[in-house]
């Protein structure tokens, strides 16, 4: 699977085979030391995926707290970097469908801003983009974002999001008609 | 606004975890993992449940003694109706919970102190509401169903109607409405296939009447086979969904649907341990593949099994990659 660009954190690489055995097996140490190693990439696919919310350290949490219930499930067959995103993006799904049984939340969400340092046209860009994300599905936009900002293929997609490759392509399809359209009354 | 606009733009908005952010969230996780592992809401301690139910019964019976009403005095508070054109979605948030038709359809609500009653005749609709609230009934050209799942979607087909009630089913339902209607773009991609069926011999004027023979089930398309296929294997159903992939494979053999079933084939006979299984799907897709991201994607499979079987890899022709 391709990396996900990421620059704030580096790559996992092969080393970390050993510390997965040891957390597995219930070393807190080993478990911290992913977490440190990890944790930056992790919380930049969350922004990615659901937004530049505050709750991304709830969702950040979230991801740690389930990837560690299920180390002893791991049986090492796919790489740490696509269990640890699989379970990322399922977090993002669950945020991101009781953020649409929440339409307000949505509203003020779009509307705070993301950094001081960012201009007032950045900070309208962020805004439109963010309200075009907020009219797909949590499908739609997972694997629009995947796609298109993340740059994956369709079966890393599938293989992520835990559907098959052509759902993937129907969902990125469905997001980019949508696009169209606020395209068109742009 | 174009997509590699929108890259820019979310690129901008991710923000490196500082080092605060990084150990406060980790004091959150270890005091989260200090803590019990939640216990799972399907398997609810006997005595607590039967406490519930008894008190849920009392209730019900309080309500119904408080609120009885004649049925002359019943009164019709709410009646919607939705319509949808293909492709579209037509939606309706309130009390009840969100309600979401995916057309082409059309669909009329009513709701009494009651209940609440749909009326669909085409299209799939999803509803959504709170845990605990009362059936509904949903009434469709060919089935009238009372459903109490708090999250449920129904699809009406031509002489039946579809039901699903769990979230991972509901997903499956939906996407296949929609794959459905979709169709057509995975069709135009591919080459067109002909079939000409060999003319029919004349019959003898000396043969008896023919019985009429049984008619064969209507077949299914490609895309309807993979969109089973992969609610099949949402399910755990593996051999199921082995076997729906090999149809789509035999069904069309030279379509782009054919390559991604005999990727996702690799994929599972993997995951499955089935090296050899797995690489003839891979030698498959590379020999009549077309499309080169899937083909890629297969080379990287492949080397991942040579890793496993320890033949290791040509690194010059092999993409291995450690995140793959």
């Amino acid at each position: 699977m391709t990396a996900i660009r990421d620059r704030s954190a580096p790559a996992i690489g092969d080393h970390d085979d050993v510390l997965v055995e040891r957390a597995a097996r219930g070393d807190h140490q080993a478990f911290a030391a992913l977490y440190r190693a990890t944790s930056g990439q992790v919380y930049g696919l969350l922004t990615r995926l659901v937004g530049p919310r505050a709750e991304r350290e709830d969702l950040l949490q979230d991801v740690f707290v389930r990837f560690h219930r299920a180390l002893p499930r791991f049986e090492r067959r796919s790489a740490l970097a696509t269990f640890l995103h699989k379970i990322t993006v399922h977090v993002a799904y669950d945020f991101l469908r009781a953020a649409k049984r929440r339409p307000a939340l949505v509203a003020e969400d779009t509307e705070r801003p993301v950094a001081a340092s960012m201009s007032v046209n950045q900070r309208a860009e962020v805004t439109d983009v963010m309200r075009f994300l907020d009219q797909l599905t949590p499908e739609q936009r997972i694997a629009f974002i995947l796609r298109e900002v993340v740059e994956l293929s369709y079966p890393e997609i599938a293989k992520l999001a835990g559907c098959f490759t052509t759902t993937a392509r129907m969902r990125v399809a469905a997001a980019n008609r949508v696009l169209a359209r606020v395209r068109s009354r742009a | 606004m174009t997509t590699q606009d929108i890259r820019r733009i979310v690129d901008a908005t991710v923000e490196p975890l500082s080092d605060i952010a990084r150990a406060s969230t980790w004091q959150r996780i270890e005091r989260a993992l200090a803590e019990p592992a939640p216990v799972p809401r399907t398997r609810p301690r006997l005595a607590g449940l039967a406490l519930a139910v008894a008190l849920a019964a009392g209730t019900v019976v309080l309500l119904l003694v408080r609120h009885y009403q004649p049925p002359a005095q019943v009164a019709q508070l709410d009646r919607f109706e939705l319509e949808a054109a293909k492709g579209g979605t037509a939606e309706r948030r309130s009390a009840d919970g969100e309600l979401t038709l995916y057309g082409p359809g059309r669909l009329s609500v009513e709701r009494t102190p009651q209940q609440m009653t749909i009326v669909i005749s085409e299209g799939a609709l999803l509803l959504r509401r709170a845990v605990g609230a009362s059936p509904v009934l949903v009434k469709t050209p060919s089935s009238e169903t009372a459903v109490t799942s708090p999250v449920f979607a129904v699809l009406v087909l031509e002489s039946s109607t579809e039901i699903a009630t769990s979230e991972h089913q509901v997903n499956a339902l939906i996407e296949r409405h929609m794959v459905e209607l979709d169709a057509p773009m995975v069709e135009l991609d591919a080459p067109m296939v002909t079939w000409s069926p060999a003319p029919a011999a004349p019959a003898p004027l000396s043969q008896p009447p023919k019985v009429p023979a049984r008619t064969a089930p209507r077949a299914e398309s490609p895309q309807q086979l993979y969109v089973h296929a992969e609610r099949a294997m949402a399910n755990g159903d593996y051999p199921s969904a082995h076997l729906l992939l090999e149809q789509v494979i035999a069904t069309e053999p030279a379509s782009p649907l054919a390559d991604a079933a005999s990727y996702d084939l690799a994929l599972m006979s993997f995951n499955q341990g089935k090296h050899v299984d797995a690489l003839r799907w891979i030698e498959r897709l590379l020999a009549t593949g077309t499309d080169d991201g899937l083909r890629s994607s297969a080379r990287s499979l492949r080397c991942r099994i040579q890793r496993a079987r320890g033949t290791g890899c040509d690194a010059a022709s092999c993409p291995c990659s450690p995140t793959d």
